[in-house]
């Protein structure tokens, strides 16, 4: 079984150690971009999911969303908006989300890297 | 400027001829009667001989159709009197003679005047015997009086002529002042509505403007002249619903409403837009129909921005603080998971401290949440749903709170109808927060929730009731209405340990009203508190076959 490798895009280094920490646990691979940029480099055809923070360096999460759904190689990744931007009931960011393309909208305060894991692992699966 | 009229009716005039036409009776039957009269209406109801320019002119032809010789007419005030016109003398003696006649007038008293019984008056070495005197009516605050001064005795009917004349005149005199007095009222209030702070307008019931002040040209960039006679909605363009006032005007209401208000955006004529904060009042006629509608208009594009910084400042300062508390609650979730390994000191620690960061994460989400009703963010998905199992579910949620405290927690049951059209994610936080608050302040006793029908009242739709009483410590009837509003807290911190930022009860009744529901509360201190809230009721739905 291959080895998944998930893109964790984020600029925050308190919450980077955080999922690292957690998420080192796990059997998928992490790899982590810090701004809009650096993340539209890493995701290639080998990534299995992105997690994706919106107010970033730079390019914002839903431009980088819009240009992952634009190229061949990446449209058919997964992206999960992890952000602290708005809510998870309805909202208009939520919904800006899910129009570009966004499979899930995640309040990261909402949730403990425990529940992370395990939305990320039913994901994978 | 131009110059707006109010509508305001003066009295209608006297009918001189009707008036003059009493005096048939002339004296001295060598003159022409009919060209005397028609000289004295001329005289009198000329409106471009002023009153100044009347009184001399009086004066002079009175004499002509009266005996008397002598005609003064003088008014009377507090500490003094003067002449006002008079044909005695020439200048020279006029101000000795005639003088001396007024000072000595001034002292009889006023209610021997106008009786028929002639004056006797000696000024200086000479005697007047043949005085009469009538009284004219007001001139600046004064009360005039005419004097005639006759050779012979002035008959009855000169006097009665005299009489019809000063009446005449008396009645010109009110006549003035009256219109005087409008006319400068008429001034006072074009001076106030146009120098008004505040836009104002007035419409008539086809909501066509014939008022517009300086305030609204400004704010709207309107002149007087493209306002009036416009439709309102055509130079006050409304950004949201263009047709405001069209649907008040066609639906009035009850008798009772006069007054109405709202804030809303407006494009002014260069295509800026402001925000005004707009009381309309309306004036209706006996017949109960619209008669005009009174707009005042204030500015209030400063606050909304104010307004506008401040949500975006909540806005931002709830994300700045969901990431230390996702930091925070993230690593505090990390121990819980190893705490084998921890002292029963360090549990409890990460107990209280798990505890403090999750109050923390309510008041920020809490405070995200009022911005985004302030902001209309928070869109609202109606489903026809059953309200009771929604209730049912938080109840179960709420449980085990309620036991620690020794409280029973109770939802009744009586299979009433319960299909709503609401956000079920919304309204379950309506009766989370409702049961939490109730939860919260009760000590001791019950929490009883139950449904009510209410069918066709005051020829409203069914309505479905939902009841939530507490027994708790209750709300002091002086803030039962405030404890709606925004960053209000019911309970000073002595009276609860329960703390918060007073934001609760107005989402709630946000989210209530945003649905078509109305939320009241009865409440007492110490006995504890009732919430009512309903929702209009949907026709039951027909079970799958």
């Amino acid at each position: 079984m291959t080895i998944k490798r998930v893109l964790l895009v984020e600029d925050e280094p308190l919450l980077i150690d955080l999922y690292q920490e957690r998420f080192g646990e796990e059997a998928f691979e992490l790899e982590i971009a810090q701004d809009g940029n650096e993340a539209l480099k890493k995701a290639n055809q080998d990534t299995d999911l992105i997690l994706l923070d919106i107010l970033l360096p730079g390019i914002n999460g839903f431009e980088v969303l819009r240009r992952l759904k634009r190229n061949l190689d990446t449209r058919d990744i997964p992206v999960i908006v992890l952000t602290n931007l708005g809510s998870e009931q309805s909202d208009s960011d939520k919904q800006l989300a899910f129009s570009l393309g966004a499979v899930d909208y995640l309040v990261k305060s909402y949730h403990t890297p425990d529940e992370m894991v395990e939305i990320i692992n039913k994901r994978l699966r | 400027m131009g110059t707006e009229r109010l509508p305001v009716r003066l009295p209608a005039l006297p009918s001189w001829e009707k008036l003059l036409t009493r005096l048939s009776v002339l004296p001295e039957t060598k003159v022409d009667h009919r060209s005397l009269s028609l000289e004295l209406i001329s005289l009198i109801s000329n409106d471009a001989n002023s009153v100044a320019g009347l009184f001399p002119r009086l004066c002079v032809f009175l004499p002509r159709i009266t005996g008397c010789q002598g005609v003064v007419i003088w008014a009377k005030g507090l500490t003094d009197s003067e002449i006002i016109a008079s044909n005695l003398s020439s200048n020279k003696t006029r101000t000795y003679m005639e003088l001396k006649i007024v000072q000595k007038m001034s002292r009889i008293n006023h209610r021997s005047f106008n009786r028929r019984l002639p004056l006797r008056l000696s000024v200086g070495k000479t005697v007047l015997t043949n005085c009469q005197s009538i009284h004219l009516g007001e001139i600046n605050n004064r009360q005039a009086y005419l004097l005639a001064v006759g050779e012979r005795a002035i008959t009855g009917e000169t006097i009665h002529t005299l009489e019809v004349i000063c009446q005449a005149i008396g009645l010109r005199l009110k006549n003035l002042s009256l219109s005087q007095s409008v006319r400068s009222q008429n001034h006072k209030l074009n001076n106030l509505t146009q120098q008004l702070g505040e836009g104002m307008a007035l419409l008539d019931r086809d909501l066509k403007v014939t008022l517009w002040n300086r305030a609204l040209q400004r704010l709207t960039g309107y002149k007087t002249n493209e306002a009036l006679g416009q439709n309102i909605n055509q130079v006050f363009r409304r950004t949201d619903t263009p047709d405001w006032l069209t649907s008040l005007v066609a639906n009035p209401g009850t008798k009772e409403l006069r007054h109405t208000h709202s804030d809303f955006e407006i494009m002014t004529k260069s295509g800026d837009r402001l925000w005004l904060n707009c009381l309309v009042s309306i004036y209706k006629n006996d017949s109960n129909e619209i008669d005009q509608l009174a707009l005042v208009a204030r500015d209030i594009s400063h606050k909304k921005t104010l307004e506008q910084k401040k949500n975006e400042f909540i806005s931002i300062a709830t994300h700045e603080l969901r990431t230390p508390l996702t930091a925070i609650k993230g690593y505090l979730s990390l121990l819980e998971r190893s705490q084998e390994n921890l002292t029963s000191k360090q549990l409890s620690y990460l107990s209280q401290t798990t505890k403090a960061s999750n109050r923390l994460a309510c008041l920020a989400e809490d405070l995200l949440r009022v911005t985004q009703i302030d902001q209309d963010r928070l869109p609202f998905k109606p489903q026809n749903i059953h309200l009771f199992p929604i209730l049912k579910r938080v109840v179960r949620d709420f449980k085990p709170k309620a036991a620690a405290k020794g409280v029973t927690l109770s939802l009744t049951n009586n299979h009433l109808r319960d299909n709503v059209r609401l956000d079920p994610e919304r309204t379950e936080q309506i009766f989370a927060n409702l049961i939490d608050n109730a939860t919260k302040y009760t000590e001791q006793g019950a929490i009883k929730i139950w449904l009510e029908n209410i069918e066709n009242r005051h020829g409203q739709c069914p309505q479905l009731v939902i009841n939530i009483r507490d027994t708790g410590i209750g709300i002091g009837t002086k803030n039962i209405e405030e404890i709606f509003e925004k960053f209000h807290r019911a309970h000073r911190p002595e009276q609860s340990r329960e703390r918060g930022a007073g934001l609760g009860l107005y989402i709630v009744k946000s989210f209530v009203e945003k649905q078509n529901g109305t939320i009241t509360v009865k409440s007492r201190a110490g006995k504890g508190s009732h919430f009512t809230i309903a929702f209009p009721l949907e026709p039951p739905r027909k079970s799958k076959e």
